[in-house]
């Protein structure tokens, strides 16, 4: 009986791994996760006992990663938001990271197509973007959250130099009951400014609005779920389909022979190799993108100028 | 006869188009912008990037349908 158990279990597990499976390989994928976390957390190991007044190595590098985010993100919260920068980093380094590990692979051909071996994007599976845009979410509507019941001190308060942040008229923000009020207000945001300028019985009107706008600020707060991953997912993806069907074709022009085939064969292995190296870019986009809008979701939670 | 895999190419290849040009016009004027003002640069480029992300994923969308058709074939 609980061999039969463990049988159905298996059976349950593996039809499961069928359905969470986009049609990359798993096991590969988890491999690959593991070297990305391997290498993020070796580095920063490392760069631990370089740091000091000069630092120099792995450390330089990463301060200088670090620098170009902090600017990133006064640009849109002003000083405040030097408080995300380790949070945004890590995103950064990590997707940076799975994109580039997935340049390593080298094709293996086997059953007649082509398949990518050893390393694989761990980013062009959904389950990765998807873990990563809850985690994203999850960490700015807590910010929120945190920021209305117990304000962020705000190093920007009374210095009058310039900044890019807005909200900074408030010099007191609400903390505590207020705050979690005001946060809790935020919800049906326009509604009551919009009723206090509708006349006589047009005030009725604030009755739809009410529910339309509470919809609305609600999904507000989760859509990057869907956003944030899908964005990565479908750019990472993208590439690795084409460079599975160029290799692919690759392979059938080497199967088949001839002497024409293989010259067609060399183009098609240079357009892989620019595709690769085309990736490698974007890989860096789509990371500092992620970032950026990382940031700027903290930036919208953070600022309470109603 | 199967068109799927002609509806999934003719569906990226069309679908594409719109954000293309979204994406032409949205880094021409950020150029145009910092050539006016080149010490607005940093926060230009930041707004642009993120912009950019809002019409890429209009096309992702189309490459995820476009894929999801010519894979039925």
């Amino acid at each position: 009986m609980l061999g039969s158990l463990i049988l159905a279990n298996e059976e349950a597990g593996q039809a499961a791994a069928h359905a969470m499976s986009f049609g990359w390989h798993e096991a590969s994928l988890l491999w690959s996760s593991a070297a990305v976390i391997g290498v993020v957390v070796g580095t920063a190991i490392v760069a631990r006992g370089q740091a000091g007044l000069v630092p120099k190595g792995v450390a330089a590098v990463y301060e200088h990663i670090f620098d170009w985010l902090e600017g990133l993100a006064f640009g849109l919260m002003g000083k405040q938001g030097r408080r995300f920068v380790p949070l945004a980093c890590s995103f950064f380094l990590y997707i940076l990271m799975c994109s580039w590990i997935g340049l390593l692979p080298w094709p293996s051909f086997h059953e007649g197509h082509a398949e990518v071996a050893a390393f694989d994007n761990p980013a062009s599976s959904i389950s990765t973007t998807l873990a990563l845009a809850m985690l994203a979410v999850l960490s700015f509507n807590m910010i929120g959250l945190r920021h209305a019941l117990a304000p962020y001190p705000d190093p920007d308060h009374g210095h009058d130099h310039e900044h890019a942040g807005h909200g900074h008229e408030h010099h007191h923000a609400p903390s505590g009951v207020a705050g979690f009020g005001h946060w809790v207000a935020r919800f049906i945001d326009p509604v009551p400014m919009i009723y206090r300028d509708l006349g006589g019985a047009l005030k009725v009107l604030a009755i739809p609005m009410f529910f339309l706008f509470l919809l609305i600020n609600i999904l507000e707060r989760f859509i990057p779920l869907v956003s944030l991953s899908l964005r990565l997912f479908g750019n990472m993806s993208a590439k690795h389909t084409v460079k599975v069907s160029l290799l692919t074709i690759l392979e059938q022009l080497l199967h088949d022979g001839g002497f024409f085939n293989w010259g067609l064969a060399v183009i098609i292995f240079g357009s892989t190799c620019f595709v690769a190296l085309l990736g490698a870019l974007a890989g860096f986009l789509q990371a500092m993108i992620f970032t950026v809008l990382f940031l700027s979701y903290i930036a919208h939670a953070v600022h309470t100028d109603h | 006869m199967n068109f799927a895999s002609l509806a999934g190419g003719l569906a990226i290849g069309l679908g594409m188009m719109g954000p293309g040009i979204g994406l032409g016009i949205g880094v021409g004027k950020a150029v145009e912008a910092i050539g006016r003002n080149p010490e607005a640069q940093p926060k230009i480029q930041t707004t642009m990037l993120v912009g950019l992300a809002f019409i890429e994923f209009l096309g992702l969308l189309v490459f995820v349908v476009g894929n999801g058709l010519a894979g039925k074939a």
